[in-house]
């Protein structure tokens, strides 16, 4: 065991002091993750925009108007139900809103509920449009967000007098006093505008009374009472309901790059361990350390050590930082058998191209080339799911593809040891087998 | 010590080692001399257990050298050398003395004595890869004697270092000769062998031409002294005459006049070899 692990720590030691193996092993792996999270998410931080899916049951002229101020807004991105239902239709249409949410293709569905735009008609009168939100109840942040924006876009709808009663007010009064001093007017005509100016005067003193009511109300927890709020000047009510994703598919595009991030590290890990096995072989060193009485299994083995301490150390590294990034680590059971097994595996394929690649230059060629074929057919570069279908039967036979299913159940697909146990025992099978070639070449080569 | 009998090895259609036994007795230091490709670091992996023989066998202190029994007993420095550049003097000797079971303030110890044997106590924190190739050669030896094996393998250990650094390696050999070490010294260089060694094995395309101490080579297969000398009144003409006994051949030629220059030129392991194998080792 000293020798092991003497072995294993001069080679970390190695790695320690060599910039470029550091980089792709820890650097290289988080810059992928970050990049294609980036590019396939769009919801980095900074580039928030909101998908949402608008049902619009309503279908009157305010609630297509309503639609269409959401459509504009920038901060989001709208899906519409594909074939406007018409009235019972509207059930259907709330039916694909829930599912999209369910699905995670969007963030949260808004229902205009129907009556929305005679409530705003009546809206004086006590009428409340009546808008439901569905959304990921774990989704706190993206819901206040949303609440705040179809807040604005509501107010927006009723435009300034009405949105800042204050200054209504004045200009009502302005106008008023104009009206009354005005020598041009005719008395029947002053009466006329006196009596308009005068009503929407007390009209907006109520409002604002309202809105002071209403912003009491906001700060302390008591509801205003019914009376108290007189007139409601909250057109618009947006209720929420909670709709809970299930656990199929991953919560942000950072969910999907990371492990497969993780695969490119730990293939360039593999990689980087196979090169220096392979230097000592062409050095002397592995004619010392041949000679040494140690038996040659033990040198496999150290290397095999510290390969495996070194992809363990770049898993943790990366499943942090994508749990920094939002990602809910799914299972950690299945996590961690699963990670640890994909480790073993990749270093049974380094144990098998150090031994068997003559050169370094040999190894890194044919080793990328290998591993650039099966990572593109095992979807650590293009996801599985959109490659066509004959691609993804291949996809199946390669190592890298049970590393993804490992490692994806883990992260985000909530699976099971269980389920995942065919290619574990696929990848555990390969780990053996690499050891097991690598040990015998070596006494055969004795 | 250590006993070759008929070993064969070939790698492909190259035959490496053709049919070579030596016995290389405790305590002295027994010199491979060929030229490239003659056979030595083949040889040499076999005495080591590193390669298998083909045919014959190979014994150290009487084991098979492939057992752990025999390892502890050998130290190698390989011709390509066996160092980590990345790393430090120290790390590389405290890395392949805890590969030889060494450890706590014993592995400290000898790695100290084995800097110190070698003379780079002063550069020990310093990368391989800052070291002249002398030191890297001199390191290369510490790694090899760091267990304190009974025999020590050195395979080339002067390639590309200069004359001093030479020197600093030689001194290596005779501090373990003095302190009872075997040690199996492979060169291409005539004058190395001469020089360090007790007895030399004369290896041509895998096969051992001559053993013998190099006086006796010198003397068996050394052929004629060469006597070059001029006399006064003969213009600096410079006159060569060959004999196996120069001394006598002086006094005649101090007869014949009085004597401008002379210089005797005795055999040398060259010689031996042009003698052998009828060509240069240079060639
Ligand atoms: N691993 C090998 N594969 C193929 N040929 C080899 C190998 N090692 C040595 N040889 C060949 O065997 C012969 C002897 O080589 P070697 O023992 O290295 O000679 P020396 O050390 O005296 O220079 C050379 O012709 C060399 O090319
Ligand atoms: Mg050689």
């Amino acid at each position: 065991m000293h020798q092991i692990w003497a072995l294993a720590r001069k080679d970390l030691l190695l790695l320690c002091r060599d910039k470029s193996g550091l980089f792709f092993t820890f650097v290289f792996p988080i810059g992928f993750a970050l990049f294609f999270g980036m590019i396939f998410g769009g919801s980095g931080p900074g580039s928030a925009r909101i998908a949402i899916a608008v049902v619009d049951a309503d279908k009157s002229e305010q609630s297509g108007r309503f639609v269409q101020r959401l459509t504009d807004a920038e901060q989001l991105t709208i899906h519409t139900p594909p074939v406007p239902g018409e009235g019972g239709a509207g059930v259907e249409a709330l039916e694909w809103a829930r599912k999209l949410v369910l699905s995670r293709a969007v963030v949260a569905y808004v229902y205009i509920q129907p009556g929305f735009g005679k409530a705003q008609e009546e809206m004086f009168f006590g009428g409340q449009g009546q808008v439901q939100v569905g959304a990921d109840p774990s989704k706190k942040a993206e819901r206040g967000m949303l609440e705040g924006i179809l807040q604005q876009h509501v107010y927006a709808g009723l435009g300034d007098a009405m949105a800042k009663p204050e200054q209504g007010r004045r200009k009502a009064q302005k106008a008023m006093e104009m009206a009354r001093q005005s020598k041009d007017l005719s008395p029947a005509d002053r009466l006329v505008f006196e009596t308009f100016f005068g009503a929407l005067d007390v009209f907006l003193a109520r409002a604002e009374r309202a809105g002071q009511v209403e912003k009491k109300a906001a700060e302390g927890d008591e509801k205003p009472s019914a009376s108290a709020r007189g007139f409601a000047f909250a057109p618009v009510a947006i209720t929420f309901a909670d709709v809970q994703p299930s656990r199929t598919g991953p919560c942000n595009a950072f969910a999907v790059s990371f492990p497969q991030g993780l695969v490119w590290g730990v293939m360039g890990t593999a990689m980087g361990f196979a090169v220096s096995f392979i230097g000592e072989r062409r050095s002397g060193v592995f004619a010392r350390l041949a000679c040494a009485p140690m038996p040659p299994w033990r040198l496999i083995a150290g290397k095999a050590l510290a390969c495996m301490l070194t992809i363990v150390f770049a898993m943790c590294l990366m499943l942090s930082m994508s749990a920094a990034l939002g990602v809910r680590l799914g299972n950690w059971p299945t996590l961690v058998v699963g990670g640890g097994v994909v480790a073993f595996a990749f270093v049974g394929i380094m144990a098998i191209i150090s031994v068997f690649a003559p050169t370094e230059r040999a190894a890194t060629g044919l080793g990328w080339a290998v591993m650039m074929v099966l990572a593109f057919i095992g979807g650590a570069a293009v996801p599985t799911f959109v490659m066509p279908g004959w691609m993804q039967t291949i996809s199946n036979i390669s190592p890298m593809a049970w590393a993804l299913a490992c490692l994806e159940g883990g992260v985000w697909r909530g699976s099971t040891i269980g389920e995942i146990a065919k290619p574990l025992v696929a990848l555990g099978t390969l780990g053996v087998l690499g050891l097991g070639v690598a040990v015998a070449w070596l006494r055969h080569v004795r | 010590m250590i006993r070759l009998e008929s070993i064969g090895k070939s790698f492909g259609r190259v035959r490496a080692v053709d049919g070579l036994s030596l016995h290389i007795n405790a305590g002295e230091v027994f010199g491979l001399l060929g030229p490239n490709g003659a056979g030595k670091t083949t040889t040499i992996s076999i005495a080591t257990g590193l390669l298998a023989p083909d045919e014959g066998t190979a014994r150290v202190h009487g084991h098979d050298p492939r057992l752990a029994g025999a390892r502890r007993a050998i130290g190698v420095a390989p011709q390509s050398l066996a160092l980590y550049d990345e790393l430090t003097g120290r790390e590389n000797l405290d890395f392949f003395a805890a590969i030889y079971n060494l450890h706590g303030s014993e592995r400290a110890e000898r790695v100290q004595e084995a800097l110190t044997l070698v003379t780079l106590v002063d550069r020990q924190h310093d990368r391989v890869q800052g070291y002249s190739g002398g030191m890297k050669r001199r390191l290369n030896l510490a790694a090899a004697v760091l267990h304190r094996p009974a025999v020590v393998f050195m395979d080339e250990p002067t390639a590309g270092v200069d004359p001093h650094a030479r020197h600093a390696i030689f001194e290596i050999v005779g501090t373990l000769k003095s302190r009872g070490c075997t040690v199996v010294y492979s060169t291409h260089y005539m004058e190395e062998a001469e020089r360090l060694c007790d007895r030399v094995a004369i290896i041509d395309a895998g096969k051992v031409l001559a053993i013998d101490t190099v006086a006796g080579l010198l003397g068996r297969y050394g052929g004629q002294s060469v006597l070059e000398f001029s006399r006064d009144g003969e213009g600096g003409r410079v006159e060569r005459v060959e004999s196996a006994d120069p001394i006598a051949a002086l006094t005649q030629a101090a007869a014949g006049g009085r004597l401008q220059s002379a210089r005797i030129h005795g055999p040398t392991l060259e010689s031996v070899f042009l003698t052998l194998t009828g060509r240069s080792p240079r060639d």
